[in-house]
Formats: structure tokens, sequence, C-alpha cells
């Protein structure tokens, strides 16, 4: 349903997007996932039709968007990474308003604001002026001002930034509902453990897809053997580490370290160096990889 | 159509629960129409003189009365001594000193030339021309009795000199404030407009919400026209509001007709509200565009003729104000508030006006497609 080949973007000299190539087919939740100035928000800004790419192909639900950006805009919902909204307006205004602007019939729209409401758990305070809402309830108004015109897809820029611990679970929550009515969401993030959440996820760094699947596919792609440390000196034991193997092998996790090896014997070696240098190993275990191991990992092979 | 009309409503609503700016809105006029009302008057009354007589003759006396019966001075102090004049002027105790010379009221009775000395602090530039103006008047006006009794007296009949009436029309009592409440309105109606639509189209831009509109299928052209909306009628109300006060407060004429006032009026708001698209299109934070506002308004306030008369400017100056918009809107409502003028007097002027604004228009919109977001 949206078909994405050779995007490229460029702002002065700075290459934003060079060449991204996605298909996402199904419904799911897909998670585009970088740190920033990864390029996400100019791909969902290309996506909403707010903003021209450079070069490249995009077809959304059968729409030539290069070509025509309004041309799928009321099949679109999108929600920056602000928030976005008039404050002075209350909460059922500004769904109301938004609703107008996509041309929802007037019987519709009075029943879509009703289940919006519900569903978003934001009906007593559909009379409150949306500047005075919460974090989190400004996050779900927002979603609800581009659910009205039921998209059959949904663009959201970071939309769990700033956004407390709770608020943000019920956010996902929502969106595994939407996801159950069949809309489509390509949420972007900065978070890897958010990112963990949704059906798909794409890695991008500076413009460049660096890995793409479920997260049991990338998990699968990861070749190193990942072990996690726990030293009295962390910060001393990371140095020691750097300077037998680069900076790119190693990441602290809180106060743990993450290693990245290529062999046991490695870690056999690097053991004694680390003892030899008077440190204390607390524990050392075989671990897993995270999404942010993954990441790393990717980030080491595109050099 | 439909859509239109929803951002218009959402500007309003927004526009009146945002109560301190509308308060802000509604007491700034009425503090420049006090300000200007009453204060930047340019009829000059009861002017301190300070009188230094040498002469002390019924002469003399007959001389300084003139002054005082004028209205337009009072006497602060008698002194004896010239050098007090210099002291009184350079306190501001008095703006004027005359000295009549000892021989004064010989020199008259001689049929000699006499001169008496005028002092005026010329601090404030425009007080001091126009205070010498009625020095020389009145001063005019003892010699010349002198003269047709010295004539009497030789028993001749004075022939008969010319004599200046002069009778002011359109504004008969000189009243500054007649001359001032269109001004006001034609500064205070640029002033709003131009902040209501630059400022407001900015912060939408700070703000996200342009981006967020933009999303949607609203074409850019249906979300300006909604944005228009509400500054039109806040233009047409600040304009009956400083009209009403005018007429109701301050008592001055309205000799025109309002539907003609109106009408015209359309034009300048729209050409104030075209800069402030413009201006728009220039700024990226709401601080710069107020600032660019400022640069655009001031011109329009001292060059407009509003303050000071186009025909005193320098030439260079005199050209530049064609492109004011201001200057068009002044003489157009001047003209119905004071002479009546109608349609055929003033068509020229609002044909300019409306051009400037659907060049500025043209201009914006341009720029806009660009960068609504």
């Amino acid at each position: 349903m949206i078909e994405i080949k050779g995007l490229k973007k460029k702002f002065g000299d700075n290459q934003t997007l060079c060449g991204i190539d996605l298909t996402v087919d199904s419904d799911i939740i897909f998670a585009i996932v970088g740190p920033d100035g990864a390029g996400k928000t100019t791909l969902l800004r290309i996506l909403a039709g707010i903003m021209r790419p450079d070069d490249g192909l995009i077809n959304i639900l059968g729409h030539d968007i290069v070509k025509n950006p309004e041309s799928a805009k009321r099949y679109t919902g999108y929600l920056s990474q602000r928030f976005s909204l008039n404050p002075t307006l209350t909460v059922a205004e500004n769904i109301d308003f938004f609703g107008t602007l996509y041309e929802v019939p007037k019987s519709r729209k009075e029943d879509r604001l009703k289940r919006l409401l519900e569903f978003s758990r934001l009906g007593p305070f559909k009379d409150r002026q949306a500047g005075k809402l919460s974090g989190g309830m400004k996050q779900k108004l927002a979603l609800c001002c581009a659910l009205i015109h039921t998209p059959r897809i949904l663009l959201l820029d970071e939309p769990t930034t700033g956004v407390d611990p709770i608020s943000r679970r019920e956010l996902w929550e929502i969106l595994y509902d939407l996801l159950a009515q069949g809309v489509m969401i390509l949420v972007s993030t900065p978070y890897m453990d958010e990112a963990e959440r949704a059906g798909e996820i794409m890695m991008l760094h500076r413009g460049k897809t660096l890995a793409r699947g479920n997260l049991e596919d990338l998990k699968s792609k990861f070749h190193h053997k990942l072990y996690e440390m726990v030293c009295d000196d962390g910060r001393k034991a990371f140095e020691i580490i750097v300077g037998q193997l680069g900076d790119d092998r190693v990441v602290f996790f809180g106060d743990r370290l993450h290693l990245a090896l290529d062999s046991e014997q490695q870690m056999l070696t690097l053991k004694t160096f680390i003892a030899d240098a008077g440190l204390k190993i607390n524990s050392l275990d075989q671990i897993s990889p995270g999404l942010e191991d993954i990441f790393m990992q990717e980030l080491l092979y595109a050099k | 159509m439909n859509r239109i009309y929803f951002i218009a409503w959402k500007e309003f609503i927004q526009l009146l629960r945002d109560r301190r700016t509308l308060g802000l809105m509604l007491i700034a006029p009425a503090i420049q129409l006090v300000v200007f009302g009453y204060v930047a008057t340019t009829e000059v009354k009861k002017n301190k003189m300070v009188v230094c007589d040498y002469s002390r003759t019924p002469d003399s006396r007959h001389f300084t009365d003139g002054f005082l019966s004028s209205g337009y001075f009072e006497i602060y102090d008698y002194v004896t001594d010239d050098s007090e004049i210099d002291r009184c002027l350079d306190r501001g105790k008095a703006v004027v000193g005359i000295i009549i010379p000892p021989d004064f009221s010989r020199n008259i009775k001689r049929g000699k030339e006499t001169s008496v000395g005028i002092y005026i602090d010329g601090t404030n530039s425009n007080l001091a021309m126009i205070l010498a103006g009625y020095l020389r008047m009145i001063t005019n006006q003892y010699s010349r009795k002198i003269s047709i009794n010295y004539i009497k007296g030789l028993g001749i009949d004075p022939p008969d000199l010319v004599e200046s009436r002069s009778r002011v029309w359109f504004n008969e009592e000189l009243k500054s404030v007649n001359f001032m409440v269109p001004g006001v309105m034609a500064m205070l109606t640029l002033m709003l407009l131009l902040n209501l639509t630059a400022l407001g189209i900015v912060r939408e831009r700070e703000r996200g919400t342009a981006e967020q509109l933009s999303v949607t299928p609203i074409k850019p052209l249906e979300l300006i026209m909604g944005k228009i909306v509400p500054p039109v009628f806040i233009g047409y109300l600040i304009i009956t509001l400083v009209m009403v006060v005018g007429l109701v407060w301050f008592n001055i004429g309205f000799a025109g007709s309002v539907l003609l006032l109106y009408l015209f009026a359309l034009f300048f708001i729209i050409a104030a509200l075209s800069a402030g698209l413009l201006i728009s299109t220039f700024s990226q934070t709401a601080d710069q565009a107020m600032w660019t506002n400022q640069v655009f308004v001031i011109p329009n306030i001292l060059l407009s003729g509003f303050i000071f008369p186009i025909s005193n400017m320098p030439e260079p100056i005199q050209l530049a104000t064609y492109f004011l918009p201001m200057r068009y809107f002044l003489q157009i409502i001047r003209g119905i508030f004071m002479r009546g003028a109608g349609f055929a007097q003033h068509w020229d002027e609002a044909l300019i006006l409306l051009l400037w604004g659907v060049v500025v228009i043209f201009l914006a919109s341009m720029r806009l497609k660009k960068r609504l977001v």
C-alpha cells in the first residue's frame, strides 16, 4: 500500500534522505527508528504530502504523490512532532475543525467525534481548551484530529517524545486498537525500546536504511556474540576495551557494558586484559541482543 | 466555501477567547484618541509672556494689551530688567519675552520708527513658528492703528487699506481634533490589521499549526481567505469606533457620507491586509514580523500627512509618500469628514489604494505558495 523507490531529499548541502526504498503492504505498525537527524521527520513529511522530494517514486494506495501530493491526503492522517493544535479551541472544537477541513459529512462527523472521544478517553475533557491539557492528553487529542476522517494510513512523527510513561503506554494501546480496525501505522521514534513494540522496524541513519525487518529477523542478523559486563570501574574498563577493539564494539547501558565480540576466545583475552589492569569484573554473561545492539552492529557494518 | 467559513469561525473564536489581546486591541484606540484628541493639539493658547516695559506709558500698556486680548498670550510677570527675561525663558517659565524700549512712546508720538525686542523660546520649533506668526500679526495690527490715528490727526480721512479677512473653510474653528480623528482612524486600522494578519500567520507557522493544516486537503488560498475575513471585520469595527467617539465625544463634524467612507475603507483594509500577508512571508518568527510591521507602519504615520504636512517635506520624501497607502486613505477620509467630499473627488485615490493592495497581494501569494508552512 506504500511503495517508495529511490527517495532523495537534500537541504542545502545536507543530503537528508539518500535513496530510501521501502514497501509496506500489509496492515502493521511500522516503526522508523533512528537518532535525531536520521531523516525520520523528512520521510514522514514527504509521505504526508507537505514536502516535495528531490527524486524518487512514492505510491500510496495507488496514488502517485510525487506527481500529485494532494491525491492521498484524504486517506492519510499525519501527526507532527510537536503539539500543533489551536490552544484556545476546546477538545471537541479542535476535532470538529479538522473534520470540516477533511470534509467529513456532518452526520458522520458527530458519530465519529463521539467514538474518538470515547476511545481516547478524552470524553470528560471535551469542553476544555486544548492549551490547558496535559502533555499526554494533548498528544491523544492530536491523534483524534488526525483520525477524524478515518484514514487508511496513519503517519506519526515521534508521538511519544516528551510524553510520560503511562500516557505512552495508553498511546500504544490506542495504536494497537487502530491496527485491529485496519489502519496501517507508520511511526517514527528515537527510542529503540519503543520500536520493539512495532510489527516491523526500519533503522534509519543519516538518510540511509541500515536494516529492516521484524524484531526476530533483525535479531537473527546479529552475527556477533553479545556480552553484558558489570565492572567496579566501568569507565576504566570501557577505555581498556576501546584501546583493544576500537570504540564501535562497546556501548554503555546504564552501569553495564555491552560488548559485541567475534568469538568466545576474544572475550577471554579481553577478560585477562581487564583483570591485569586490576579491575574487578562482577559479572559477565552472554545475552540476546536488543534493538540498540543491533543498531550499533549495523552501524559498524555500514562503515 | 464551508472550509473558508470554518477557518474564519476558528479565528474569531481564538480572538474572542484571548481576552488580554482583545482588551489591548480596544484600549489602544481609546488611548490614541485621547492622546491625539486632547494632547497633540496644534492650537496654542495662553502662552506665558514676560514683559519688560522700560517705557511705562499708556502707549506701551496699550501695546501689550493687544497681545493679551488675542487670547494667545497671558502675562507670566512684568519685570524691570531685561536680564530677567533671559532667566524666565531659561527656566521655561515663559515662552515669549518682550522688551519695550524707554523711547517707545516718544518715538510714536514723533512719528518715528520704533522697535520692540521679542524673544521666543525655540525649543519647540513648531510652537515657536506659530507664536512668531501671532506676534507679527498683533504687532502689525498695532502699528496700523497708529498710522490710521496719525493720518486722522492730520485731518485727513484715512485711505482704505488692504485688509486681509481670511476665513478658514472646512475646519472653521481650526480645531486640531477635527484633523486628528481621521488620522487616528487610519493609523489604528493600519497597525491593527497589519498585526492581525502578519502575526496571525507567522504565529501559526511558529506553533506548527500551519503544518497540521497543510496535511489536510485545504487549499492555501482557502486558508488565507479564511484568515483574512476576521481582520476585515475588526478593521470596520475600529473605524466605526473611532468615528463614533469622534462624533459623540469630540463633537467633530462629519460632512460626508458614511457609506462612501465604508466603501473606500474596504480598499484601505485590503491594502493593509496585503501588506501583512507580504510581511508574513518574510518573517520566520512573530518577533520578526512585529518589527517588520514597525518598519512599515512608522513611515506611514510620519510621512502620510497625518502629523507633518507633506508639502513641507523635502522633494525626494514627497515622492516616497506616493508609495504609502495611508497617505491616500488619509486624504480620502479627511475629505469625507471635513469637506463632505463625494466619490467624484476621491475615486482616483481609492483606485490607487486598490491597485496597491492587488499588487501586494499578488506578490504575497507568489511567496506564500512556496512557504505557508
